[in-house]
């Protein structure tokens, strides 16, 4: 077992009448790179400043290294942050910014040039030590801020939608330059996004949040291919939400289609499943040892590697179904829907 | 001006003008317009530099009285407002900073000295601390004489310390909380973050207050006139050489000179201050986030400080209720009404005030967004010599503004001395600049794709600016409508020299009585202008139903 950084135990926060954080527990392993994924106003961000100590928790412990944290001021975390607007200083020279922690912890002249340099170094900015940050582009500014942050060697670095204001291109550069260094320098990383494929290709664990409530913790392969709740299998891509009636021995049924499933399924009991479009294919005929779902396509999108088909069966249910490398031939009609039974991930029970 | 708002892709003012003959209305407001400023700003400011001839540049330059009043000038001024905005300062960071009771409290009692004339901090100066004050003379059997450069010196503090407090109020709030989060984040706290950060992100809007301040106190009045005693500075001397001595062209040279430093001021601001402000870098602030960024110690040290400083000004106020309201304060404390009925009831001058600041209000709210229409979203020849006379009046002082104007308007045809026409023009100058700014920054806020918006539906420009930019801007014009007439309501040194003995306003009034001795009387008609200030105000919310507070500041 992992030597536990951050550990969350029990945290609720009020604004007011709203209840924003709801019992969330947590705990963050050395050099893991973790992300808190959610809609706006899931809590992500608070929880986030709650750590770097901008707000404190109405209940609940924080503990850095085993040290409770909650009642220490911002100052004296070492949490440092990565804003998403960067909150560059604009009257300091990029040599300045980057410093300026250092600085506040009185480093010795010649340690701190050494480690200014090393972040400037790092993050690709030799050169601009004397710029200022209206003279940069938005990508540099971005640098300069981790810049900042990571020379602080911090216990826990925090980065609050760091890549939201850069343009798309750069932003998936950015991705992967941010994994990379984080990786090499085994630093444990607090990542705030709404931007599934963000947390997706960056985190080593993803949290997903909604009102305040902890959904899921796991690796993105389990939340993508093992949702626990509906909400987490629709947010994070794109999914096709079905309910299911377990029928005993093994067995679930979608209307008359019988679905044979590895876990246990009472009978009688209604349950949440999700299948992803890239699971299914569409086909003219039944094939053998496949569900088979008689559907009639209503829309198709063309969208170069694949073809999105949006279907409807019998009991009025659409479908969305990504048929890969697709050639010229585009289908039509009445056809079904075609997939391992394998594929069909039961959620859980649905509460009705 | 941004070249993508207007969408025109013409440059150089040949074009532009090709674009203003298309539009005959446009062309005719915008000759109109600099008809108007070549008539009533630019005339008179030729006419009061043709009036002195060599000998009175000569005389002022070299004589000793009037050497004197210059260093006085600058010297009172300049330690006035070092005072204030230290005030100023300490106030407005105590209330956006910590998290000291009574907050509210404070923010409102700051703001009641800019409900009444200036020259109230004056009168209640001598009322408390003169050679027969209440405090100085009858609980300390003193016998002082505070008048002169020391008693200047604190009444103009109290006067200017709501200005200089809202100034740097707003400067403090335009700083982004992110800053100091981030350097909090990285370890700053106490006076290091104040020292690295917050101080050094106010400077360039500090140094702004600074001159806003020191323009008013330099030009200030009322408060040498009352509490200066001997002690001259330029305005009250350029009055005394007009009224007492009946030299006009001495009068007008001096008040030439007063206009060097505040011009020097406004062309320091305008191109060299705003352009090296950090306002417009930082990020939008995150909502919810307080920064509280001062200890428990230093936030009761600010309370006391806050405390003390409410506590004089509330001192004042009050003192002028009680001499309004008893028949010989310190003496006999009997209620009476007597002064409220000389002062206020049998008075004209409360009337009179009341209506020159409405019409005034009015005229320059309506011309300010007329003139910030015109430079924000037309191209003209011009537009940049338009904005700058727009805005000049706020750098000229009112005795200069006064002297000016009855020394250009007082012979046919336009023979308007005497008339409450010169009065309205005067005041009109003065705040002109008000209205400019307010419409030019609620005008920016508006995006001109919303004007292209509403055209590309098939509305004119009349439409476009009545249905679409007038709702928009309704919120900046009422808080310019306010101020400008709550300006006007408390302006001495505009009107001094534009008053007439038919034409009299409440604010010569209570500095006149007050100078001849009828403290009471003159007390009555100050509470009569705070109470009228008041009541219009609240009037105004509601006919405009608008969320504006001016305490909220």
């Amino acid at each position: 077992m992992a030597e536990c950084v951050l550990q969350l135990k029990g945290i609720n926060k009020y604004f007011g009448k709203n209840h924003v954080i709801k019992n969330v527990d947590l705990s963050i392993e050395k050099g893991e790179f973790v992300t808190f994924l959610g809609p706006s106003g899931c809590g992500k961000t608070t929880l986030l400043r709650m750590v770097a100590g901008f707000y404190e928790p109405d209940e609940g412990e924080i503990l850095l290294n085993g040290k409770r944290i909650e009642k220490i001021p911002p100052y004296g975390r070492n949490t440092a942050m990565v804003f998403q607007e960067y909150a560059l200083f604009p009257h300091m020279s990029v040599f300045d910014n980057i410093a300026y922690g250092l600085r506040v912890k009185k480093t010795p002249a010649a340690e701190m040039e050494k480690k200014v340099a090393a972040a400037l170094e790092l993050m690709q900015l030799r050169g601009m030590e004397k710029r200022f940050p209206n003279q940069l582009s938005g990508g540099q500014q971005q640098r300069v801020a981790v810049a900042r942050a990571l020379v602080m060697d911090p216990e826990v670095l925090l980065l609050d939608e760091p890549l939201s204001n850069l343009d798309a291109k750069l932003r998936e550069s950015v991705r992967v330059e941010l994994r990379e260094i984080q990786q090499r320098m085994g630093l444990s990383t607090i990542y705030v996004t709404h931007d599934q494929s963000e947390a997706l290709s960056m985190s080593d664990k993803i949290v997903v949040l909604k009102d305040g409530i902890i959904h899921q913790v796991g690796t993105a392969q389990e939340i993508y291919f093992e949702p626990k709740t509906p909400f987490v299998a629709d947010f994070i891509g794109t999914t096709n939400l079905l309910k299911l009636t377990g029928s005993g021995d093994g067995e679930v049924r979608y209307g008359n289609i019988r679905i044979p499933v590895s876990r246990s399924v009472s009978a009688g009991v209604v349950y949440h499943a999700s299948i992803r479009p890239e699971c299914i294919k569409l086909a003219e005929k039944p094939v053998e040892g496949m569900v088979h779902v008689p559907v009639h396509i209503e829309n198709r999108m063309f969208l170069g590697e694949k073809v999105r088909y949006f279907v409807r069966d019998n009991n009025g249910k659409s479908w969305i179904v990504d048929m890969f490398d697709p050639g010229r031939d585009l289908l039509e009609g009445d056809v079904y829907t075609v997939f391992p039974a394998a594929k069909v991930w039961i959620i859980g029970e649905a509460e009705e | 001006m941004n070249e993508q708002h207007t969408g025109h892709e013409h440059t150089g003012w040949q074009a532009e003008m090709k674009v203003l003959l298309r539009e005959p209305p446009l062309l005719i407001s915008i000759t109109v317009l600099f008809l108007l400023f070549g008539l009533f700003i630019i005339y008179p400011f030729i006419k009061i530099l043709m009036v002195p001839d060599a000998e009175h540049w000569m005389r002022a330059l070299t004589a000793k009285e009037f050497l004197e009043v210059f260093s006085h000038t600058l010297f009172s001024s300049l330690v006035a407002t070092t005072t204030a905005i230290i005030f100023g300062f300490i106030f407005a960071y105590a209330v956006n900073y910590t998290n000291m009771p009574g907050k509210r409290f404070f923010q409102i009692v700051a703001l009641l000295p800019t409900m009444a004339p200036s020259v109230v901090t004056g009168l209640a100066f001598i009322m408390l601390f003169g050679r027969r004050g209440f405090i100085t003379w009858h609980v300390l059997h003193l016998q002082t004489d505070l008048y002169g450069p020391v008693g200047l010196w604190v009444a103009q503090t109290i006067a200017f310390f709501p200005l200089a407090y809202i100034t740097i109020s707003g400067v403090l709030k335009s700083i982004s909380p992110n800053l100091e989060l981030a350097a909090q984040n990285l370890g700053a706290r106490g006076w290091y973050l104040f020292r690295t950060v917050t101080l050094r992100l106010a400077t360039p809007g500090l140094a702004s207050a600074f001159l806003l301040v020191g323009i008013n106190s330099l030009a200030d009045f009322g408060n040498p006139m009352l509490v200066g005693g001997n002690y001259h500075v330029l305005a009250t001397e350029a009055y005394t050489q007009v009224t007492g001595a009946w030299d006009l062209p001495m009068g007008a040279v001096l008040s030439v000179f007063l206009v060097i430093p505040t011009l020097l001021v406004f062309f320091v601001q305008r191109y060299y201050l705003e352009k090296n402000s950090y306002v417009t870098v930082t990020g939008k602030p995150v909502a919810g986030l307080i920064r509280v960024t001062a200890g428990p110690v230093a936030t009761w040290c600010f309370f006391a400080f806050c405390a003390v400083l409410c506590a004089a000004i509330l001192m004042i106020i009050g003192v002028v209720f009680l001499f309004a309201f008893t028949v010989a304060f310190g003496a006999d404390y009997t209620f009476t009404l007597q002064y409220f009925r000389e002062g206020v009831v049998q008075s004209k001058v409360l009337l009179h005030s009341w209506s020159a600041s409405m019409i005034t209000a009015a005229t320059t709210t309506i011309l300010g967004i007329a003139l910030a229409f015109l430079t924000i979203r037309k191209h003209f020849p011009g537009r940049t010599v338009m904005d700058f006379l727009a805005m000049l009046p706020v750098s000229l002082p009112g005795t200069f503004i006064g002297l000016a104007l009855i020394l250009a308007f007082n012979e046919a045809p336009l023979e308007l001395t005497g008339t409450m026409a010169i009065i309205i023009l005067g005041m009109t100058l003065r705040q002109l600049p008000v209205g400019y700014r307010q419409a030019v920054a609620g005008l920016k806020q508006i995006d001109a794709s919303m004007e292209q918006a509403s055209a590309n539906l098939g509305a004119n420009s009349f439409t476009t600016f009545r249905s679409i930019i007038l709702p928009m801007l309704k919120n900046s014009l009422s808080v310019s409508f306010v101020y400008a007439f709550m300006r006007s309501m408390n302006t001495l040194s505009t009107v001094i020299f534009l008053v007439s003995p038919e034409w009299n306003l409440a604010s010569i009034n209570i500095m006149s009585l007050a100078d001849q001795g009828f403290l009471p009387t003159a007390s009555a008609t100050a509470v009569g202008m705070m109470l009228t200030i008041y009541l219009t105000f609240g009037i105004v919310k509601l006919i405009l139903r608008d969320k504006i507070n001016i305490f909220d500041l």
